[in-house]
């Protein structure tokens, strides 16, 4: 989808005449090379994405583990099962507020940071911290979670220990065990992690203003948030409304092993989210296969058609859109 | 030439061995051929599973010194292979189903919980079983499960799909201890309480007294779906109830004895007697929850764990502590007086552990001659000189043997020879639960921890038959179990879990004056997410005959009448946990 | 959209300008940021060469207290934490190569404007991205070819990832010129000789980018162990942390079962230097690679 741009119109090049076997042939004669090069990517594809599609149909079916692919047929049943099933609300309307809410707070944060990044002269200060910023990213969710346990638990937790100690609080403030505070650290947390890494992008399209606009700019008299309001923006506009774009059509999405690792018994409420109920229902205790391939299927059309809609949308706003 | 000497020197080794061996005739026998097996004309391969609990002071569970020493008496001698594959302890369903998913089955199928196995016959995995071809297959393994009545009662779906193994003693639970801090009474001027509200005021004294060093005295552990209310239900059993509510793996929430139970324990909590974490508190791989450290340094009242001669926490409490002194909580699991003050019901009663140890199925796919071979493997392992071998290990180096001739485990052992969890358990389980050695005198000396400043065992035999006294007055019983599989335990007993462990947790944190109408509210909520389907479904079956009853004695005898032996008990030893 | 990579040059406007408040109120918002960045693990270390005494008391912050290795030794004595940790490297490094290879493989045909067919074999590849089928029927897939419970299931399906190869095809476009190419063909270069020889030595950037992102996200990922294996010899280093850690498992002490024995205790100090060890090798490559990771990013950002 994203291809078609930059393919421009080459098909034609090498093969003007002939008929369409006719240049299959030729083709094949002349690109056997690139063609073999192929074979191995596309067996990898099509094994481990082609071939697992028709497992699809478990969503139809009753699964049991013992009786395989023998199992009952029931068409819409386990659908209608899911969409009698309270802990699949729950999991949905969390995953939808979770992405919601991240995109109004996590979304911006990176831009921030790159505009603060951009006002920076000292180029060793610049470089130090632009290398500790984006070092979050590369820690593991499991990472990631211990440390903020290790920091947040409301008895032990190093946070609480020194609010304690220094008198500011009477009892620990249970950050990661009760369900609001938990809302609120983990999505910081998310902030905090990826706030570095996603400023880059920013940073590199700022890197692409054209500098006499600045120049143009301070000569009339602008101050400096005048510059950004005026040139530094709009030139990232592009670059914002892309990557929001992208993001809108991860709605649904919800990546399991940061909600699993910082998933605790007390913020059930709202943890609870699609990718653990497709693991729980599915592999886990519950091991009711078919219960969750159909909630797999319905995030996965669901974000199918967040894609193609948030694509539409950017097109009516005259951007470039992803198809 | 070397090697043609060598071969020669083997040789005359062996045979001259073979001719001692065969003077002396008391030596142990580990050739399947001399318990009269034949070997398979064409090689068999049986998968037997075993429990993997993730840890790290036991050797590799599916290879180690011990399932090679299974190859090659049982298997070579018989062209047998003999495939050991990990279950993960914590997740037995989870394992299975990815065995079953995977086409990867085991050839046996082994559970202590009657609804898994009986989830798997429901669902096709577990072959019927012709008793009296196993039987006369396997007439040892019989003899030491009981008889053909014995299997007779557990046969379920209109067949024998598992066979039960034995658990001696079952009716008492007496392996499981509870250990309380002594020295703190002592230290602190006490007498034992007697009622509920001296047993909270004496905790009480103890924090302030700071031999807690501030930290919560009662190491409460997280919440898991095994909840049970045996001892805060009321008196007599309802026998509708009790067939309702009774199920290992499904919490009965809405049952009148969980109410009290987490009311209690909401009390404690807000008295600030649990750690304001505590259901952070689980169980990872290989690490003891915060609960067992902050015993072990000394700042917690109890201690509760299976009996071993070798208990590493008890030895690193001591070295910790080497003043303290530790006392056993009698029949912890049946005498509660906090029940009483809540008027549910006035006598001890509580949970025994199940009739059998193991039910061991076997796989439905399996052929003739690999099911022979299970059998076969069962009878072998459940020859005396066999199971001795396997429970024991190698003289002088995993076991000694005391003056009455009795093996003791050699503590901490790691060598050549190193067992698996507990002895080995997971291998010999399918043939007994229990290792035991002469009488139920010398079983608990055997596993009472030894090397410690204290010693038990006669706190250990004292509760043993407290246990005993109550389980004769029927005090002590089981679940009910069904000869139906209850299709909505497999269907919802995983969402439930989850659940109630969230609620359960919200519970005990909650605000007391809040208690009540948050109790309602979550059984309302948990009985709609399928409790109520259970409930019904198990009270179907009940009145329909097809689950075993409560035992006589209990339902037809109320009030209580405390036997002697329980009433010396009582008053000598009241103290709730 | 598209970034083009402008040099830094001509900033002029900064020399006017004094160094004002909002200069130093940046500075000091970026240095917070940075220390919570940096505090959190100086923590964890000072935990971890900590006495068991001084954690649980509280009284470690950001400097160890009765410094000791006790806890390192006790991880390094661990079988099973140091065989994890091997196999982890070993999983790591094999999926990475694997993922070069095959990736590379199809970037190069696909780059080539002039491959008929090549739109629609993107496509087929791209649809991959934005349909996936789901936890459950992948996991009856890897059932069904047998590599469920298998190394298998942690190597491969995470070798080809149709992102990666979008971006190193945008590289291939972009960052080559096609001219060497037509001269190497003229020459009488086969297309196996053009990609070996002239295309892969003037890769090494993309290379590097995408070797980091696989190896990154192969060594801190758990999701799949946890999914498709059971067996402990299979657990990555991330997952063992987990268990060990995070997972709120109920205790062991299940119905009907009779116990001997207990699990020694792991004070606090014990699970920093676990998370340390899981943690150092990222942070020992990390800042000599961070100028692929930046490059990376620039490359994504470019569309198709």
């Amino acid at each position: 989808m994203i291809a078609q741009r930059s393919l421009g119109r080459p098909l034609k090049r090498s093969f003007g005449t002939g008929s369409v076997p006719g240049r299959a042939i030729a083709a094949a004669a002349k690109y056997w090379q690139l063609y073999a090069m192929l074979v191995l990517p596309l067996a990898f594809v099509i094994l481990f994405n082609y071939c697992v599609y028709p497992n699809l149909r478990i969503a139809f079916m009753n699964y049991r583990p013992a009786k395989g692919w023998a199992s009952d047929w029931v068409g819409m049943g386990t659908f209608a099962k899911v969409f009698k099933d309270k802990d699949f609300f729950r999991a949905f309307r969390n995953t939808l507020v979770f992405n919601i809410a991240d995109i109004i707070l996590q979304f911006p944060a990176p831009i921030i940071l790159a505009l603060m990044i951009n006002e920076l002269r000292a180029k060793a200060f610049k470089r130090v911290s632009q290398t500790i910023l984006y070092l979050p990213h590369f820690l593991s969710s499991v990472i990631v979670a211990s440390v903020a346990y290790t920091l947040f638990r409301p008895e032990t937790g190093l946070v609480n220990v020194a609010l304690t100690n220094a008198g500011f609080i009477a009892k620990g403030i249970p950050f990661l065990t009760e369900k609001w505070h938990w809302v609120i650290t983990y999505l910081t947390i998310n902030i905090w992690q990826q706030i570095g890494w996603g400023s880059i992008i920013y940073l590199a399209a700022m890197m692409g203003i054209d500098p006499t606009l600045y120049e143009a700019a301070t000569v009339d008299g602008a101050g400096r948030f005048k510059r950004l309001r005026h040139v530094t923006l709009p030139g990232i506009r592009p670059t914002i409304v892309m990557l929001l774009i992208m993001r809108m059509g991860q709605l649904l999405g919800s990546g399991f092993e940061r909600l699993n690792a910082f998933g605790n018994v007390n913020v059930r409420e709202f943890q609870y989210q699609l990718s653990i109920y497709v693991y729980e229902k599915g592999l886990g205790p519950a091991g009711d296969f078919s219960r969750s391939a159909a909630v797999g299927l319905f995030q996965t059309l669901v974000g199918l058609v967040m894609v193609l809609l948030s694509d539409r949308a950017a097109k009516l706003l005259g951007e470039d859109g992803l198809v | 030439m070397k090697k043609i000497v060598s071969v020669i020197l083997a040789v005359m080794m062996t045979l001259s061995l073979a001719s001692f061996a065969g003077a002396e005739s008391a030596s142990p026998k580990y050739n399947p051929l001399d318990y009269g097996m034949e070997p398979f004309a064409a090689p068999v391969t049986i998968k037997i599973p075993v429990f993997d609990r993730a840890r790290d002071d036991v050797p590799d569970v599916s290879s180690n010194y011990y399932t090679n020493w299974v190859n090659e008496n049982f298997g070579k001698n018989l062209n047998v292979t003999v495939e050991f594959v990990p279950i993960t302890r914590t997740d037995t369903m989870g394992a299975y189903n990815l065995l079953l998913a995977s086409g990867d089955w085991p050839t046996v199928f082994m559970e202590y919980d009657w609804p898994k196995v009986s989830q798997w016959a429901a669902d096709g995995a577990l072959a019927d079983i012709d008793v009296d071809a196993f039987i006369a297959t396997a007439p040892t393994w019989t003899e030491k499960a009981g008889d053909k009545a014995q299997f007779d009662m557990f046969q379920m779906q209109g067949a024998q799909k598992v066979l039960p193994a034995l658990r001696p003693y079952w009716d008492t639970n007496y392996t499981y201890i509870t250990f309380y801090r002594k020295d703190w009474y002592e230290q602190a001027g006490i007498e034992l309480p007697t009622t509920y509200e001296e047993y909270l005021a004496a905790l009480q004294k103890f924090m302030e007294l700071g031999f807690t060093n501030g930290k919560p005295i009662l190491p409460k552990k997280a919440f898991n779906e095994n909840f049970q209310v045996y001892a805060e239900s009321e008196w007599p059993r309802n026998e509708e109830e009790w067939a309702m509510y009774s199920d290992v793996s499904v919490a009965p929430l809405p049952a009148r004895g969980a109410y009290y139970l987490l009311k209690k324990q909401n009390l404690e909590y807000s008295l600030g007697l649990y750690s304001k974490e505590f259901e952070l508190d689980s169980e990872g791989d290989g690490s003891a929850t915060q609960a067992i450290t902050d015993f072990i340094n000394g700042e917690a009242y109890t201690y509760g764990n299976y009996l071993g001669a070798d208990m590493p926490d008890l030895t690193a409490f001591y070295q910790n502590n080497p003043d303290a002194k530790l006392g056993v909580i009698y029949n912890n699991t049946v005498y509660d007086p906090w029940v009483d003050a809540w008027g549910a019901r006035t006598v001890p009663q509580g949970r025994a552990t199940n009739p059998a140890g193991m039910f061991v199925g076997f796989s439905s796919k399996a052929s003739d001659d690999e099911l022979k071979a299970a059998w076969l493997y069962m009878e072998w392992l459940a020859q005396p000189d066999v199971l001795f071998y396997i429970q024991n290990g190698v003289e002088g180096e995993t076991y000694n043997l005391n003056a009455d001739g009795l093996p003791e485990v050699v503590g901490g052992y790691q060598g050549d020879y190193w067992m698996g969890y507990g002895n080995n358990k997971d291998y010999w389980c399918i043939v007994v639960e229990v290792r035991t050695v002469g009488t139920i005198e010398q079983t608990i000396a055997s596993i009472a921890p030894k090397g410690l400043p204290q010693d038990f065992t006669q706190e250990l035999i004292d509760n043993y038959y407290i246990l005993k006294a109550y389980a004769n007055d029927g005090l002590l019983y089981v679940d009910p179990f069904f000869s139906v599989n209850i299709d909505s335990v497999s269907e919802y007993a995983g969402d439930l879990k989850a659940k109630f462990v969230e609620y359960a947790t919200a519970l005990v944190k909650c605000d007391p004056e809040e208690f009540d109408a948050l109790y309602e509210q979550y059984v309302q909520e948990y009985k709609e997410a399928g409790y109520q389907a259970i409930m019904d479904e198990r009270l179907e079956a009940y009145k329909n005959g097809l689950s075993t009853v409560l035992p006589d004695i209990a339902s037809g005898r109320a009030p209580y009448e405390p036997s002697d032996i329980t009433k010396v008990v009582e008053t000598k030893y009241t103290i709730g946990q | 959209m598209t970034v083009s990579m402008g040099k830094r040059a001509g900033k002029p406007r900064r020399r006017m300008e004094q160094f004002s408040a909002a200069d130093a109120a940046i500075m000091i918002i970026i240095v917070l940021l940075c220390l919570t960045c940096v505090l959190p693990f100086v923590h964890v270390i000072a935990k971890s060469l900590s006495s068991s005494a001084a954690v649980l008391s509280k009284r470690v912050f950001f400097w160890p207290e009765g410094f000791n290795w006790d806890a390192y030794t006790r991880v390094l004595n661990s079988s099973l934490m140091v065989s994890q940790l091997g196999f982890t490297a070993q999983i790591t490094i094999a999926q990475t190569v694997l993922s070069l290879v095959v990736t590379a493989l199809c970037a190069y045909p696909l780059s080539r404007r002039y491959l008929p067919g090549r739109f629609v074999i993107t496509m087929i590849i791209m649809v991959t991205m934005y349909f996936s089928a789901g936890l459950i029927p992948t996991y009856l897939l890897y059932k069904d070819i047998g590599i469920l419970n298998t190394v298998w299931a942690l190597v491969l399906p995470g070798a080809f990832s149709a992102y990666n190869m979008l971006i190193m095809r945008t590289y291939f476009m972009t960052s080559i010129p096609d001219s060497l190419e037509e001269s190497a063909i003229i020459d009488g270069a086969s297309h196996f000789t053009v990609f070996a020889r002239i295309w892969l030595p003037l890769s090494k950037p993309v290379f590097a980018t995408l070797a980091l992102w696989v190896a990154v996200a192969r060594w801190n990922g758990y999701a799949d162990a946890m999914y498709y294996t059971t067996k402990r010899t299979l657990q990555p280093i991330q997952y063992l942390l987990y268990n060990m850690i995070l997972s709120a498992r109920p205790s062991e002490s299940l119905s009907g079962e009779s116990q001997i024995g207990a699990a020694l205790s792991a004070p606090e100090a014990l699970q920093c230097a676990v998370i340390m060890f899981a943690t150092v090798p990222i942070l020992v490559i990390y800042p000599f690679l961070q100028k692929y990771f930046v490059k990376g990013v620039m490359l994504g950002a470019v569309k198709g």
